[in-house]
């Protein structure tokens, strides 16, 4: 499974197969608002000059444009930092976007703390919260390179609705090989388990299989599964997996309200009640410092996921 | 008295004279730069001396009052006051003085800049007024100007408040005088009448079209002015007064100097007034003195008598459409049935639904008329055709007047209309292109409509096809930043095939557009800097609206915008230029009064 510790930049990738699908599909046009080198659209860009839209510092702009795009039968990826992709234009993507049901795919980079030094301004924490509550969204969230290839081919030809897909900024390590085949909307059983179910999404996936190998050494057999979807969320392998091991805990680099811990949250309290523990930023604004400080000091670190898994299953919480 | 004038319609003038000596340039010379003009004349000037001529020749019995000096030039300055209709024997000649001259750079029709020497203007007292009392007393209007010192316009502005004398106040040079001095003697007059420079000085604001100029009118309103009209140029006239705010249209005619223009106005108002009309008659008549007057150089030159103006209005009122357009054939018939059956059905529809945005949909009636009947590719039986022409419309609120097109246009049947805002309905409160045949795209949250619109143009560009886009813009939308940044995205990427067109009927919810958020204007101005191709027009004129949109298709380079001037509510007379009715329905009473209005009987509530 994981090239270890090899580790590549989603962005790059993206930038990559931007190009490469551009070869293959004439109706594609990528949309950057001032930071196509930083998102690395500019590497589409530099390919396909007329089908490349640097739109400046005017992320309402750029929606609303990206919308008529759509409408007007384009494949239309649209690109620039989380915080600025969710959160200024929220209401360009719920009204021009999201009721008209249009398929933009906004490709949001430097989502989560891993913009890092950058400080709070620039962390995304609470992107998918607002991505998620707007009917017709879908939201993905890769956990390499890999799968962002995969996604990114994907959406190329996706036309039945608006997604919102993730990518964080530092370079991350591989987990997936080559023979990953992404399938939207459905969950990924990373390992079989039996004391608990620990759900990530992202790039937290790496620091899960980290603390995966520790707690087996110690006699805890968690299930581990990677939720690349959030939206729609793969409701039977949450249920199913909880009905095994009882209690769940999901860790994603985002605010534990409205994300991923937020979706199993619903997703259990209406169908399997369960113990939950959801780790993520726990809301509040972080800080400044390196992505793995910040990892460390606000709970994403492999050290919180075995602390809290160790917590549920020494004590045998459950809910009865 | 003495004089010679039996007790008739007397008007007395009091005022300037002034040499003007002018210069005409094919444009202004800009700061530091000397302009060489092609022609020099020495004419009479002067408001008052003008004011005078013009009621003299208008036919009225005129007394003036003034003061000259010694004439640089001779026998120029009185030469058309010696008119059997004017009496100079309050007149003063001191040769101890010198007479005023204005210096005038002219360029036509782009307007004139005057430098004023004031000399024996500035001489006449309040003694030498309070010798004509009796004269005063016996007019039936008092003219005077603000060219002479202050505390004399004051005197005669007593006097003639003493004797219940009509009066009038031009205001010229208002630049030369203390702004608070000026602004005192305002309490208690019947009329000021001002172009927008002058009344932008006394009011401390830059009036460039009618919003700020009601602002201003007002500010004088308050100061205890009846009647505040402001004379602007190409924009027509404006009347404040209890009534709210009435925009007059200038007369279309071939402008050669505009000096004079402001005096003729005032002299063919003081006149109707004189005769007992209402203030607007009278302004009516003034716009056509002005029109007249600014055919020929110089101030009083032009000046018409009074056969020739009635001639001149008789000729323009003949022609509905004045002199720029005046074709009335069947395609403008059909434009003016297809706008009245929108209005009819917005009525309508909005009666039915009991809610929803009435003045702005009417306002905009004419637009989506001609858009929608003439100039747009679309093929209503196949409303998602990909070569269509696109509309949206980005003031989504004025869905009303978009289904009531798109029904007639025939995307679906009329009966649905009736669907409008209704549970289950194909007809959303804002537009939805998911729900409703013709509808190109969702709106409703204001702001977004141009970046869609450029978005639908970029797609055109893209994929080799030749349709156009169009967007239909509010003006309070405008407030909204998205606009700018999409409209600097158009002149980017050189969007020749969109063509917006901004509604401006100069009201948003909460009042008039200059008073919820300055900064509209100068609205020409903004979007030419933000390199679009603008064109500017009467938005309820077909002609000029059809005429606009295909001058937009012949852009090569830029985006086309079209300012549409127009009245909210147009076309229901109890609605136009009422605020109130910009979000709200009519109710039955009203429904029935509207329709009848636009010749429509029928009316059953369902």
């Amino acid at each position: 499974m994981a090239d270890k510790i090899k580790k590549t930049s989603m962005r790059n990738t993206y930038g990559d197969i931007l190009v490469r699908l551009g070869a293959m599909y004439k109706n594609i046009v990528v949309l950057d608002a001032d930071l196509a080198k930083s998102t690395q659209t500019i590497r589409f860009g530099k390919t396909y000059h007329d089908r490349f839209f640097d739109m400046g510092i005017s992320e309402q702009d750029m929606m609303s444009t990206a919308a008529g795009l759509a409408a007007s039968g384009m494949s239309v990826f649209v690109s620039t930092f989380a915080m600025f992709a969710a959160g200024r234009p929220w209401e360009q993507i719920r009204n021009s976007i999201c009721y008209p049901n249009l398929p933009v795919k906004i490709v949001a980079t430097h989502g989560g703390l891993s913009v890092g030094p950058d400080g709070p301004t620039h962390q995304a924490c609470e992107d998918l919260a607002i991505m998620r509550v707007l009917p017709n969204m879908k939201i993905i969230v890769p956990a390499d390179s890999v799968e962002t290839e995969r996604i990114i081919e994907f959406l190329a030809t996706y036309y039945e609705s608006p997604v919102y897909l993730r990518l964080a900024r530092m370079n991350t390590p591989l987990v997936f090989n080559n023979d990953y085949k992404f399938e939207f909307g459905k969950g990924i059983k990373i390992k079989e388990g039996k004391d608990l179910t620990i759900i990530s999404t992202g790039i937290t996936l790496f620091n899960v299989l980290k603390s995966y190998d520790i707690l087996t050494q110690i006699g805890i057999f968690p299930e581990v599964i990677h939720m690349p979807t959030i939206k729609p969320i793969d409701q039977q392998m949450i249920i199913e997996s909880v009905k095994k091991t009882g209690r769940i805990i999901t860790i994603e680099e985002h605010s534990i309200i409205g994300g991923l811990g937020g979706a199993v949250a619903e997703v259990l309290s209406e169908n399997y009640p369960a113990y939950l523990v959801r780790l993520g930023i726990k809301d509040m604004f972080a800080e400044s410092g390196e992505p793995d400080e910040l990892f460390e000091k606000y709970g994403l670190s492999e050290n919180h996921i075995i602390e809290a898994a160790k917590n549920i299953v020494k004590n045998n919480i459950k809910i009865k | 008295m003495k004089g010679k004038f039996k007790l008739e319609d007397i008007i007395t003038v009091i005022g300037s004279i002034n040499l003007d000596i002018i210069v005409k340039t094919e444009r202004m010379p800009e700061r530091g730069e000397t302009l060489a003009g092609n022609n020099i004349y020495y004419l009479p000037g002067g408001k008052g001396a003008n004011q005078a001529v013009a009621i003299a020749r208008l036919g009225k019995k005129v007394y003036f009052i003034g003061k000259k000096g010694k004439d640089i030039i001779p026998d120029v300055v009185m030469k058309n006051l010696k008119h059997p209709n004017i009496n100079l024997d309050y007149f003063i000649v001191d040769e101890s003085l010198q007479t005023g001259v204005a210096l005038v750079n002219t360029t036509g029709k782009r307007g004139n800049k005057v430098t004023l020497y004031t000399g024996a203007n500035d001489a006449i007292t309040e003694e030498e007024v309070e010798r004509a009392e009796e004269v005063i007393k016996k007019s039936k209007v008092v003219v005077v100007s603000t060219e002479i010192p202050i505390k004399t316009v004051k005197k005669v502005l007593e006097l003639a408040r003493k004797y219940g004398v009509k009066t009038i106040l031009s205001i010229g040079a208002a630049g030369t005088k203390n702004r608070e001095e000026v602004k005192e003697v305002l309490h208690g007059l019947d009329i000021v009448i001002t172009n927008e420079r002058e009344c932008g000085y006394l009011t401390n604001r830059v009036i460039s079209h009618m919003e700020t100029g009601t602002l201003s009118a007002n500010e004088l309103r308050k100061l205890g002015v009846n009647h505040v009209i402001i004379t602007m140029g190409k924009e027509g006239t404006l009347l404040v007064n209890a009534h709210g705010a009435t925009v007059f249209h200038r007369y279309g005619v071939e402008v050669i100097d505009t000096i004079g223009g402001g005096d003729a106005f005032v002299g063919a108002v003081a006149v109707k007034i004189a005769e007992g009309n209402f203030v607007i008659d009278a302004i009516d008549y003034g716009n056509a003195a002005g029109a007249l007057v600014t055919m020929k150089i110089g101030a009083q030159e032009g000046l018409s008598y009074k056969e020739e103006l009635e001639k001149f209005i008789a000729e323009k009122k003949k022609d509905e459409y004045g002199k720029v357009y005046k074709a009335y054939n069947e395609t403008i018939k059909m434009f003016e049935q297809k706008s009245n059956k929108i209005r009819v059905n917005i009525i309508k529809m909005l009666g039915h639904a009991g809610s929803g945005h009435l003045g702005g949909s009417l306002s905009v009636a004419d637009i989506l008329a001609v858009l929608y009947f003439k100039v747009m590719r679309i093929d209503p039986k196949n409303p998602r055709w990909e070569d269509r022409d696109r509309l949206v419309l980005s003031k989504g609120h004025a869905a009303p007047a978009l289904y009531a097109a798109l029904a007639e246009a025939g995307f679906f049947s009329e009966e649905k209309l009736c669907e409008l805002r209704k549970l289950g309905g194909d007809l959303s409160g804002h537009p939805d292109m998911r729900k409703t045949p013709g509808v190109d795209m969702t709106t409703g949250s204001l702001g977004q409509g141009l970046s869609v619109a450029n978005g639908m143009t970029i797609a055109a560009k893209l994929a080799n096809k030749d349709y156009r886009v169009y967007v239909l813009l509010g003006d309070g939308e405008i407030q909204e930043g998205q606009i700018w940044e999409a409209a600097m995205t158009s002149s980017t990427r050189r969007l020749n095939n969109l063509c917006a067109i901004l509604d401006y009927n100069g009201l948003q919810i909460d009042g008039s557009i200059g008073e919820v958020k300055s900064g509209l204007e100068p609205i020409v101005e903004k979007w030419k800097a933000f390199n679009w191709n603008v064109l500017e027009i009467d938005g309820h004129n077909h002609e000029a609206i059809w005429e606009a949109l295909e001058d937009a298709k012949k852009e090569k380079d830029m985006p086309t915008i079209i300012i549409a001037r127009t009245i909210k509510g147009k076309g229901v007379s109890f609605m136009e230029r009422k605020v109130e009715y910009h979000g709200v329905a009519p109710t039955e009473d009203e429904c029935r009064r509207a329709l009848k209005e636009l010749g429509c009987a029928e009316w059953q509530t369902k």
